[in-house]
């Protein structure tokens, strides 16, 4: 069946399985950035935002994404150029293996959008559904607290 | 992937429940769910997406959900969220992650009829009705609803009525993002100090959801505040659970009581 999807900004009309799931479609299309983990809406690694709103590209079927938009990790750096909050997360060493760096960072950015001042309470809450098994949350806390100050203040 | 033949995306509930009656066919509403099945002989699944079901409409007496309706929504709707002293805002909140209240539907979290359904506990808790098709539109109490099987239904609308008593949700779970290990929902109108009316809903016994009239008859007319230990017994001796991997009958029974006790607390604080 054919749908009809933008994702970062770019039209698709492409082909797929009637069953296929969002995350098997992007990552054929090249958005590596979406990794492929616990398949069972558990982890948050498969991150993407349809229409703004984060949501489990695991457990979403590519049919019903048919006329909206999606938005991966690669949507949010330009062209080389990494995002507040990703700089952030390097700066205080956030990251270890990385691998559930990419959904964090598209709900993070969706958390930043709702709230541009969260609080750390705010920021553990919105978090929970990502879950990093190297640093912890602590620092990425703190790197999301840094990225919200750093764009208030762009 | 599941690997079925056709996707269809049909824009009246009368044809959806149509599709819905060839076999090995399935609807999906937020997805979550069905993304998880992994029968081999599934073969349609009928998105109910396209048939105008996502609303929150606020009448005199009740609020009416549409079944497509997404739990984030009901969060972010300002007088359904309030309801019951802020008790859908809080209670919804308690439901898996960010995420998940992205995608998973009101009418998607009942039809299933899951025993660790957080959902269930919450809308029985406040007295909701489910509207369904069947052939035929038909309403009924969600208490009877999950009660009964009915097979090849499409859920339409959730009815909940403008509740002014005060109600609490709790839930234990080994972390806030796991499915519960019992939840338990406690909706009480207040003469005073003294209960005039009771209602409580366990949940993921691992069963499904169930009101405990005993111990809402016990602790109707009495004072709350000098009634939490003798209803903690009480419960614990007349609420029937099961054993899982989460917790055995005995711990779900102890746990129950401890629900309880924190419910009556909290409830009028």
């Amino acid at each position: 069946m054919k749908v009809n999807i933008k994702i970062n900004d770019r039209n698709y009309s492409i082909e797929i399985e009637p069953g296929e799931m969002l995350l098997e479609t992007l990552r054929k299309l090249g958005y590596k950035g979406v990794k492929h983990a616990c398949s069972t809406a558990s982890c948050g690694a498969c991150t993407v935002q349809i229409d703004g709103k984060p949501v489990l590209s695991c457990s979403t079927f590519t049919a019903a994404v048919d006329g909206h938009e999606v938005k991966t990790v690669e949507g949010f750096s330009n062209e080389g150029v990494l995002s507040e909050i990703q700089k952030a997360i390097l700066e205080e060493g956030a990251s270890q293996c990385g691998f559930c760096i990419p959904g964090l960072v598209v709900t993070a950015e969706a958390l930043l959008k709702e709230n541009p001042d969260p609080n750390q309470e705010e920021i553990i809450e919105y978090l929970k559904g990502n879950l990093c098994r190297c640093t912890g949350y602590e620092s990425q806390t703190r790197a999301i607290m840094k990225a919200a100050k750093a764009r208030r203040e762009r | 992937m599941l690997n079925i033949k056709e996707y269809v995306n049909p824009d009246t509930v009368q044809s959806a429940y149509e599709i819905g009656q060839m076999p090995n066919s399935l609807y999906v509403s937020g997805g979550l769910m069905v993304s998880q099945i992994k029968s081999e002989r599934l073969e349609r699944l009928i998105d109910l997406k396209s048939l105008d079901l996502d609303y929150i409409r606020e009448e005199e007496e009740y609020f009416k959900i549409g079944a497509n309706t997404k739990l984030s929504s009901l969060i972010s709707h300002p007088s359904f969220s309030s309801l019951g002293e802020n008790f859908v805002k809080k209670s919804i909140k308690e439901i898996g992650s960010v995420q998940i209240r992205n995608m998973a539907t009101v009418g998607g979290s009942i039809a299933f009829r899951l025993g660790w359904s957080d959902v269930i506990t919450i809308f029985m808790t406040i007295g909701s009705q489910v509207e369904i098709y069947n052939g035929k539109f038909q309403k009924m109490d969600l208490e009877d609803f999950i009660s009964q099987k009915i097979k090849g239904a499409i859920i339409t609308e959730i009815t909940v009525p403008k509740i002014e008593s005060k109600c609490v949700f709790e839930k234990f779970a080994k972390s806030n993002f796991d499915i519960a290990t019992l939840n338990l929902g406690l909706r009480v109108s207040l003469d005073g100090n003294f209960i005039k009316e009771a209602r409580i809903v366990a949940g993921s016994r691992p069963m499904i959801s169930q009101r405990i009239r005993e111990v809402e008859e016990f602790v109707t007319g009495k004072e709350i505040d000098k009634i939490s230990d003798e209803a903690s017994k009480l419960i614990q001796k007349v609420i029937q659970t099961g054993t899982d991997l989460r917790a055995s009958a005995e711990y779900r029974k102890a746990l129950s009581g401890s629900l309880l006790s924190k419910a009556l607390r909290r409830v009028t604080q």
